[in-house]
């Protein structure tokens, strides 16, 4: 719940406040300092009843509860909220038991607010209704405002739910009463503005009746609301145009929506939203969709909260637009008829949630679009080269000694390579942890010397001369020849020992200077370790696995496109979704955890792969063009439509890179 | 003290005000924030006041019957905003610092006052009442605590309020392991020893003994207004 406990003194029954003073009463405590014989002279403070009505001179010390005020002999007090004190009291001229609300003095600060005050209560005293708790006079009483109204004994809704479920039938039936006293009072203009549970009693007959109507505005409303969140009354059951402050939105809607907020409530036993603090309700009564209220208590019946949501709709013309309806709806619920709400459906939905999340939705659209771009480009280009090249078939490519030459030597290479760059791998780390071979990836104890580090730099810098060599040999035939770059045995052959001893290089270079990787923006930072100090273990995506992980990416795509299925690559990709493989920043290995990720780290992943892979893919892009340009003889064929989809997605990751940027600023 | 100070022109005088400026110094801050000035203006503004104060040995103006040494540092800050900041202002910024109010606390402890409509001088007074009330409450607790009473004060400390106990009397004294008669003596003790000290407190403000209930009441009504 959002209200918070407000402790009260002891001694004079002030709210206190929890910080100062030990939280001791300051006014308590001057007092206590009297001499004892001049403590009866003290003052009346302005919220002391006085003996008697006529007796306003006579001096009286303060604490003291029970008096008179005006025509009414104060019982005992019944309850205290930030509005003000309830008692029980006795209506001498009449002989009847009432119950008397005082207004905190404070509460109306001016002449104007007094009047307002004055003339809602004046409306909502004509209301005569067996639900509604009539008020009966309003006064003042040595400049503080009060009103009396009917006296019920029993419990308010609040207390009855106690944070539990009610059967759905009595919420029903207590709503349905409600909902009709609140009719009632709309018909004669008078808006109540701040149901909850707390302000509707159930009497001794079991009926449910509604208590401050029309007061609310001017009393522990929204005015209240930034300064003094300990007083005032809890947002739970306010509606999205009341949150926002919107009150020329404010109407009999409004009042549905607190309706439907109490349904939920007895429904579920928690309100709608409820945040850590006022304003975190107020934001998610603003912008959020409540959690559906089965899947609180699945025992709540479907049409019953198809009506508690239909009430809580955001767009005031979305819910019911009387209370009349929600009471007729209810009616029907009663009897077993069909309801009229009707559940939003998928599209709705859908639309509400695109409204929520705008960035979301433009970087999906503007993916699909530019993806439908790319293709129908592509198309259009092949169909243009193919034309082409029918008129020219002198420029059909066909294999001959370069592609003959490069195929026997990437079938031997590609294995040599990689055992070659894996050992290089499995050495190094072994040296820098000196632990067991199971404890491979724990981050690095002990930093290899820097000639050892300078031997395996090498090596893997030689492997990857060696592959850059084999990369030139290729281009040549590609170009020459028509050999494909992008083909199984290329990724296979060049791009991944490539990237494996990129991966190596990296890891010598950093286990002398280590690296950091800012998570977002994926700025990379190069510094010298304190020496001595320990490293610390950083999350973050490192350049090297990105890299990795980018070309089993591409890999996987040009599996699905044209290959068999692999499963490594759906395993990286889970893995890194699913949060399962940390990649430390101290060491730039991967380390195995259980548990998942947030979502939102999932979308920043995402959001890094799609970056990753299509910034690769541009890249090739750019040097078929290039290379295009520069030897036309060698006619390459289409840019390849692959590849147009693929800067449509970098457009997309790039906005989901906003995204999270954006969601991380606003946290 | 403000007998002490208004007295001589000795450096006791000096040190007396100064002593009582380091205790009230908030109320005066916030009276001049709420009039309006920015933090750094109020920070000023205050160090300016007290600056100009000590140095005029102005006390000297405290005539006996005039009373309350809080009216006379209203009026006296109230003269000194109207006559002698835009002059002082401009020559003086943020040189003098007579009271050691350090840079943001003063501004922190105002951000966190809960909003109200109260008048500059209500405000100054209910923060005046404060102030005090906090400053005897913390002798209370540094004079039980060095006699190595502090657990003692600290379940006793409502009882500073009045005499309604959270729980009963027995339960209490039983969790403080003494008698219930050892606990209500110890209560009343404490009550006692308060109230001293308040008054005390008190009377150093005003001119005369006979003042100081005048002046718990008027604090009263300050803080209840």
């Amino acid at each position: 719940m959002n209200t918070k406990t407000i402790k009260l003194c002891r001694e004079c029954g002030k709210p206190l406040a929890p910080d100062t003073l030990l939280g001791l009463c300051p006014e308590c405590l001057m007092k206590a300092g009297l001499a004892p014989s001049s403590r009866a002279t003290v003052p009346v403070a302005s919220d002391a009843f006085v003996e008697g009505p006529e007796t306003e001179t006579k001096a009286f010390v303060p604490g003291t509860k029970l008096g008179y005020i005006g025509d009414y002999e104060l019982l005992e007090e019944i309850a205290r909220g930030g509005m003000g004190v309830v008692y029980k009291a006795r209506q001498s001229s009449l002989k009847r038991i009432v119950a008397v609300k005082m207004i905190r003095s404070g509460e109306l600060a001016d002449e104007a607010e007094v009047k307002r005050f004055r003339t809602e209560a004046q409306a909502a005293a004509q209301l005569q209704h067996p639900n509604i708790v009539a008020i009966h006079e309003i006064g003042a009483h040595q400049g503080q405002h009060y009103f009396s109204m009917d006296y019920v004994e029993g419990r308010n809704l609040a207390q009855i739910a106690n944070g539990k479920p009610v059967a759905a039938r009595a919420a029903a039936e207590w709503l349905k009463a409600i909902a009709g006293a609140v009719q009632f009072a709309h018909q004669r203009g008078v808006l109540h503005r701040d149901l909850k549970p707390q302000n509707i009693m159930l009497d001794a007959a079991g009926r449910p009746r509604v208590m401050d109507f029309g007061l609310a505005k001017n009393l522990g409303g929204d005015s209240t609301l930034t300064n003094t969140g300990a007083v005032m009354g809890s947002p739970c059951y306010m509606s999205p145009e009341q949150a926002r402050g919107r009150n020329d939105l404010v109407g009999p809607a409004s009042d549905v929506y607190s309706l439907g907020a109490i349904l939920y409530e007895l429904l579920t036993g928690r309100p709608p939203f409820r945040g850590k603090s006022p304003m975190d309700t107020l934001s998610q009564v603003v912008s959020d969709e409540p959690p559906r209220p089965r899947s609180l208590n699945p025992g709540a019946p479907v049409d019953l909260e198809t009506i508690c949501l239909k009430c809580l709709e955001k767009e005031p013309v979305r819910r019911y637009p009387t209370a009349r309806e929600l009471e007729a709806d209810l009616d029907r619920f009663l009897a077993g008829e069909p309801v009229q709400a009707r559940p939003a459906s998928a599209l709705r939905r859908t639309m509400s949630w695109s409204r929520r999340h705008r960035w979301v939705f433009s970087a999906a659209v503007s993916v699909l679009i530019l993806t439908l771009m790319g293709l129908a480009y592509g198309l259009w280009e092949q169909t243009r080269f193919l034309i082409w090249l029918n008129a020219h078939p002198g420029y059909v490519k066909a294999a001959g000694p370069r592609t003959a030459a490069l195929d026997s030597l990437l079938g031997r290479v590609f294995g040599l390579f990689l055992v070659f760059a894996s050992l290089l791998d499995v050495g190094y780390r072994k040296l820098a942890t000196r632990a067991p071979w199971k404890k491979l990836f724990e981050p690095p104890t002990h930093p290899p010397t820097l000639g050892v580090t300078a031997a395996f730099g090498a090596l893997a810098l030689a492997g990857m001369v060696a592959i850059l060599g084999l990369t030139a040999r290729g281009i040549e035939a590609f170009v020459w020849e028509g050999a494909s770059l992008v083909s199984y045995e290329w990724l296979f052959c060049v791009y991944i020992p490539f990237f494996y001893m990129f991966t190596v290089l990296l890891q010598v270079v950093t286990q002398q200077r280590r690296i950091s990787v800012e998570p977002v923006s994926g700025a990379i930072k190069l510094y010298v370790p304190p020496t001595g100090a320990n490293i610390p273990p950083v999350v973050a995506p490192v350049v090297a696995s990105w890299l990795n992980l980018g070309f089993c990416v591409l890999l996987g795509l040009s599996m699905i496109l044209g290959y068999s299925f692999w499963p490594y690559f759906w395993l990286m990709l889970g893995l890194r979704l699913g949060g399962f493989i940390r990649w430390k920043l101290s060491n730039l290995m991967s380390e195995w955890k259980t548990g998942h990720r947030p979502l939102r780290h999932g979308i920043q992943w995402l959001a890094w792969i799609l970056v990753t892979v299509f910034a690769l893919a541009v890249l090739c892009s750019l040097f078929l063009i290039v290379a295009r340009i520069a030897h036309p003889k060698s006619l390459l064929g289409p840019p390849d439509n692959l590849s147009m989809a693929y800067a449509g997605g970098l457009v997309a990751g790039w906005l989901l890179v906003q995204l999270s940027l954006k969601k991380r600023r606003a946290s | 003290m403000v007998l002490n100070a208004s007295r001589s022109d000795s450096t006791c005088a000096r040190n007396a005000l100064a002593q009582l400026c380091q205790i009230y110094w908030y109320p005066l801050y916030a009276y001049v924030r709420r009039r309006g000035n920015s933090p750094e203006d109020a920070e000023d503004l205050t160090q300016g006041f007290f600056a100009r104060l000590l140095e005029l040995n102005s006390l000297s103006d405290v005539a006996c019957e005039k009373g309350k040494f809080r009216s006379f540092l209203l009026a006296s800050l109230n003269h000194y905003l109207s006559d002698e900041w835009d002059r002082e202002r401009a020559q003086k910024r943020g040189r003098d610092r007579v009271i050691s109010l350090e840079a943001g606390v003063a501004e922190a402890r105002w951000s966190r006052e809960p909003a109200d409509t109260l008048t500059p001088e209500k405000l100054f007074e209910r923060k005046w009442a404060m102030t005090l009330l906090e400053a005897v409450v913390q002798r209370v607790q540094r004079e039980y605590e060095s006699a190595g009473k502090g657990a003692l004060f600290m379940a006793l400390r409502f009882s500073l309020a009045g005499e309604k106990a959270e729980e009963p009397y027995a339960k209490l004294s039983a969790e403080l392991g003494l008698s219930e008669g050892a606990m209500r003596v110890a209560v009343h003790r404490l009550r006692r020893r308060y109230r001293q000290l308040l008054r005390d407190e008190i009377a150093q403000t005003v001119a005369t003994e006979t003042e100081v209930d005048g002046e718990i009441q008027h604090l009263y009504r300050a803080l209840g207004s």
